[in-house]
This record gives structure tokens, sequence and C-alpha cells, in this order.
């Protein structure tokens, strides 16, 4: 038995805000990439992505103020005055707000738009990635494995292609069904390492099992379902976007437990 | 160099939690936020039966986790090896509570992280952190460690036995437990899941 005086700070520090942010940043990353591919390809539509891609940073960035403590401290501005590229969090907002101006200039068609198609490139690539480095960083909280770095990327596209179908745009159809399996293959193997893994990695697997079990495997089986869905775009583009989201949400929520506290 | 470290003698401690009650005087800590906390634990079963009091807190590790996870660079290590956070660059990002293998981080009310930083103001006036002071059994010692003379180096040198939370982690604290009840050992605290009883 275990008594205390006094508690470590054992409680969940991400609320229900950071879910909604890391739903967000998916498809703010995913439609600066796709803004990326269409600003380097000189593609008709490339200012229309470009400002689906600023109104999703701001919303992103509104929701992690609204979620902030430090909401009216105004400290944020040292995340643009400190070099912390050992960081996660660091790296995002930088690739956030490196992808905000790009898609700013390509919006508003000036400049050289090779320069804005490469900022793009790394912006977005940071935007996508940066999530799931945030969580895999964390050694001391087994369900944020380092699997996480592809699985984040990986389901953040799957979002923003699912909403790109939802808006009819047919270039996005051919690549749900690879992009949505290839995120069920990697939830699958992020299980399997987690229940084969360390002694606290199979405490990490009971933990998620127990608080979200039977939800994650519903979402992993709606990344699934694409595959069997391809004369419903419709369905087989709000399906995996749920899943999707499922899947990032648990994994965040769930994932703030360590077993050192209680 | 100084090299500030703490030991903490467990076959002297007795709970009664003092420290904890001068570590929120003295920091005015607000309700809801602690820096320093007393782990009770029951270890064995009966005849085999032992209680450990363990006093937890900030480690102030060599290879703090918690630092280059800061995006502002508000988390830092002093030259004299004390985990700090310069409360005025602090976003609350929650990075460093994440990244903490000993929860002994918190958010303060005012949107901040806080936590134990070993009484730095009361240092710098050459006194004691006011957890090792008020200590009524004195199982705390605080001092340089590059010091053979300090009492931190002495407790730990004379000590039976000499324990760090989660070595495992590679994170090299600098707060040790001494003398932790001998035949059962330091408690480990990964154990049943989702118990309050998963301390051992």
């Amino acid at each position: 038995m275990v008594e205390w005086y006094g508690l470590p700070w054992s409680q969940h520090f991400w609320h229900w805000p950071t879910l909604f942010h890391f739903a967000f940043v998916a498809l703010a990353g995913g439609a600066a990439f796709v803004t990326m591919i269409a600003t380097l390809r000189d593609h008709p539509r490339k200012r229309t992505y470009a400002l689906i891609t600023i109104g999703l940073i701001v919303l992103d960035l509104a929701t992690l103020w609204a979620e902030s403590p430090a909401r009216w401290r105004f400290t944020h501005v040292w995340l643009f005055l400190a070099f912390t590229p050992t960081s996660p969090i660091w790296v995002g907002a930088w690739g956030l707000i490196t992808s905000l101006v790009a898609s700013f200039f390509v919006w508003i068609d000036r400049g050289p738009r090779m320069l804005w198609g490469a900022l793009l490139v790394v912006g977005s690539s940071l935007a996508l990635m940066y999530p799931g480095m945030a969580l895999a960083v964390n050694t001391n909280r087994p369900i944020w494995s380092m699997m996480l770095i592809a699985l984040f990327p990986l389901t953040g596209m799957v979002t923003v292609i699912a909403i790109a179908m939802l808006f009819k745009q047919a270039w996005a159809n051919p690549f749900i069904v690879p992009l949505s399996l290839a995120s069920a293959i990697l939830g699958v193997v992020y299980l399997w390492g987690l229940a084969t893994g360390i002694p606290e990695a199979q405490q990490g697997f009971a933990y998620l099992w127990s608080h979200g079990g039977p939800l994650f495997l519903v979402g992993l089986a709606l990344l699934v379902a694409p595959a069997f869905l391809r004369r419903t775009p419709l369905l087989a583009a709000l399906v995996p976007f749920v899943g999707a989201t499922v899947v990032r949400s648990l994994i965040v929520e769930i994932g703030q437990h360590q077993f050192f506290g209680f | 160099m100084t090299r500030y470290a703490m030991a903490i003698d467990l076959a002297a401690c007795v709970g009664c939690s003092a420290c904890s009650v001068a570590c929120t005087m003295e920091n005015d800590v607000p309700v809801g936020n602690h820096r320093l906390w007393i782990r009770n634990t029951e270890i064995g079963t009966f005849p085999n039966l032992t209680v450990e009091f363990r006093p937890e807190q900030c480690l102030h590790c060599e290879n703090p986790p918690c630092v280059p996870v800061c995006p502002t660079g508000c988390c830092f290590v002093t030259d004299e090896g004390i985990v700090d956070i310069d409360s005025k660059k602090c976003i609350a990002c929650g990075a460093c509570i994440a990244a903490c293998p000993y929860d002994a981080r918190s958010m303060h009310p005012d949107g901040y992280v806080t936590k134990c930083d070993f009484c730095k103001h009361r240092l710098e006036e050459g006194k004691l952190p006011a957890c090792v002071e008020t200590c009524p059994t004195l199982c705390r010692s605080f001092g340089d460690l590059d010091d053979p003379n300090s009492a931190v180096s002495v407790a730990i040198r004379t000590a039976d036995r000499v324990d760090v939370l989660r070595p495992e982690q590679g994170t090299g604290p600098n707060l040790y437990y001494l003398n932790a009840p001998a035949s059962f050992g330091l408690t480990t605290t990964v154990g049943q899941v989702g118990t309050e009883e998963g301390a051992h």
C-alpha cells in the first residue's frame, strides 16, 4: 500500500484543447504539404490551398492559445527569440511560422514561387513531424514510443487527404487507401511493439488497452475501411478521418500517464 | 566548482512531512502544487514487513530530460548544478512536465512551471534549503558534491547503501537515497497498472 503526504504531479498536463491542437496541426501541416506541391507544380489552385493553410495554422495557434495557462503572459515570443533545436515544440513552432509566411506569399502571388515552395518543403515537413517527435522524446512515458515519429505524420496526411476528398478534390482520391492502410499497419506495429517490448512498454500496452484499447482498435479498423469503400468517396474520406483522429487522440490522452507516480 | 547535491537517509526518515511543510511555506507553494512530497510504501508481507518513507522532489539531474525539450530555453542548469526555471520565459507548454521521469514539475496557477530549486534564494544567503534545516531527524544532507568534506559527500561516503530513483532513465540524479531498508531495497515504482497500490 502507498500513502502520500503531498502528491507528485501525476495528473494530466495536457487537456482537451490539446487534442484539438493535435488534430488541427495535422491538418495545417498536411495542408502546407499540399500547398507546397501545388506551388512547386504551379497548380492553378495553389492560392486557394495557401489560403486554407493559413486558416488552419491560425486555427491551430488559436487552439494552443486557448489551452495555454500562460494565455495573457505573452511569453510565447520566446519561442522565436530562443534557439532550442532539441525541443520538438520549438521545431514545430518554426515549421508552422515558416509555412504561414510562405503560404501568405503564395496566396498574394508575390515573390519567387520556387523559394516559397522550398520553404514549404521544410515548414510542412517540420509541422507534420513535430507532434510525434514531441511525444516520442519522452522516454519516461512508454505509450509515447518512437513509432509515433512515423505514425503521426502518416495519420496527419490521412486527415488532410480526407478533407481534400470531402471538398471534391479529385487528385486526392488515389492517396486515401494507401495512406490509411499504411497508418493502420503502423498502428498495429505500434501496438505490437508495446505488447512485446520491455516491461514498461508492456505496462504501457496494458494501460492503453484498459483505458481505450477497444476504441483504439475501432480507430484502426476505420483506417482499414477505405479499402472497402472505393465506390462511396464521401465515406472513404470521412471514415479514415475519424479513425486517424481517434488513434492520435487516444495516444496523446492516455499516454500522459507514467507509472512512477501512482 | 560547486556542484550541489542532496542526500536523504531513509533509515532516519520517519515520514513526519516537516520538510514538505517547510518547503511549502518557504516557497509560497500554492494549494494543489507540491515541490516536495512523501511517499509511504509498505514493503513485503508479514512478518517480513517494513515501511519506507521516501521524500521526493526534483532530483536536479546531471542529464535532465526536462531541459532540452524546453522550447524557450527557460529551463536551464546553473553553474552549481541546480536545474532551474526562468518563469518569465516559460510558456507553460508542459513539455518539461512530460519529460520529467519523476513528476517533479507542476503548473503554477499563474501560468508557469514550478518545482524545487534547492531554495536557491536561501543558498545565496549562505543558508541551507528549508527542508534540510527543518528536518527533525537530520536525515537530509546538503552541500557541494565536489567538496569531499561537505555534509553530503560525507553522508554518501559513509552510507551502507546509496540509491537513486529510476537509474535506468540515465538522468544522473543529484539527490541520493541512503540506507534504504536493506533486506528489501529501495522500492521500485513499476507495479500494477492503474491502481494506487502500484508502487510495489
